[in-house]
């Protein structure tokens, strides 16, 4: 089980564009601050179905339990349904 | 502000050269072990005189978020699908067999998605998300699992909906 660290605590490692060693932290991210979550997978690599190839995560991401984009998202144009589950950088979280 | 998904090369590394070049070996063998498939499929279908199964299914616009559904059976599901493994445009890959004959609770219906490998916004119709059904991200002969978790797309027509829990 994992907390989700206060958003002033992850808005410090934010950089201009909202991202942290590459990882975007979304606005409906906010939302889970503060809040416990259980640790589904640990992302070490991913298929990059643009470059068609598999790469290796920088550092690990996280998956936590239940928590998936809802889609919406100002630079598109329609709701996105892909529902796929956030990426979240350690420093992120810390154990409950 | 753009999503996870459209910003994912950010925290990527490229594998080592070695797997670089043994990952465009194994694409080169899926390519030809899916012409062969396709081929077979083709001259099964030529002989049999029969054509993929096109389902003018009831379950169109029916199925809804918080729906049960059972997926059908492979031997149903092999029917309808095209010699690519596809059908009306939406594949079925076979990590997904191991659903058939299963229940599952729709979590969505999926009206549009960004397309990772187009890079834009996608309409599309009659597709369903089930939940806690992901991708395992495993490939035959790769070491490693995409560990995305992606949800799978569902075609409504490999769907039965499940009438008050009963079928």
């Amino acid at each position: 089980m994992v907390r989700v660290r206060s958003k002033e605590n992850i808005s410090k490692t934010l950089d201009t564009l909202n991202r942290l060693d590459g990882c975007l932290f979304m606005e409906q991210m906010w939302e889970y601050c503060d809040s416990k979550f259980k640790v589904i997978k640990v992302v070490n690599n991913f298929f990059d179905e643009h470059k068609y190839k598999m790469f290796k995560t920088n550092l690990p991401l996280y998956i936590l339990g239940g928590l998936i984009c809802d889609g919406v998202v100002d630079s598109f144009e329609h709701r996105c349904d892909h529902s796929c589950y956030f990426l979240w950088h350690e420093k992120w979280l810390e154990k409950a | 502000m753009s999503c996870q998904l459209t910003n994912i090369p950010e925290v990527g590394i490229e594998k080592s050269l070695s797997y670089i070049y043994y990952q465009k070996l194994i694409r080169l063998l899926q390519k030809i072990k899916g012409m062969v498939f396709s081929l077979k499929i083709k001259l099964k279908r030529m002989i049999s005189s029969s054509s993929p199964g096109l389902l003018s299914n009831n379950n169109r616009n029916q199925i809804k978020a918080g729906d049960m559904v059972k997926v059908k059976t492979k031997k149903e599901i092999q029917g309808m699908l095209d010699e690519r493994g596809k059908y009306k445009g939406c594949s079925f890959i076979g990590r997904m067999y191991e659903y058939c004959g299963n229940t599952y609770k729709v979590l969505k219906d999926v009206n549009y998605f960004y397309d990772e490998a187009k890079q834009k916004m996608c309409k599309c119709r009659n597709i369903i998300l089930l939940e806690e059904v992901t991708c395992t991200g495993k490939q035959k002969l790769f070491f490693e699992a995409c560990d995305r978790s992606c949800f799978y797309f569902w075609h409504v027509d490999w769907l039965e909906r499940i009438e008050d829990g009963f079928n």
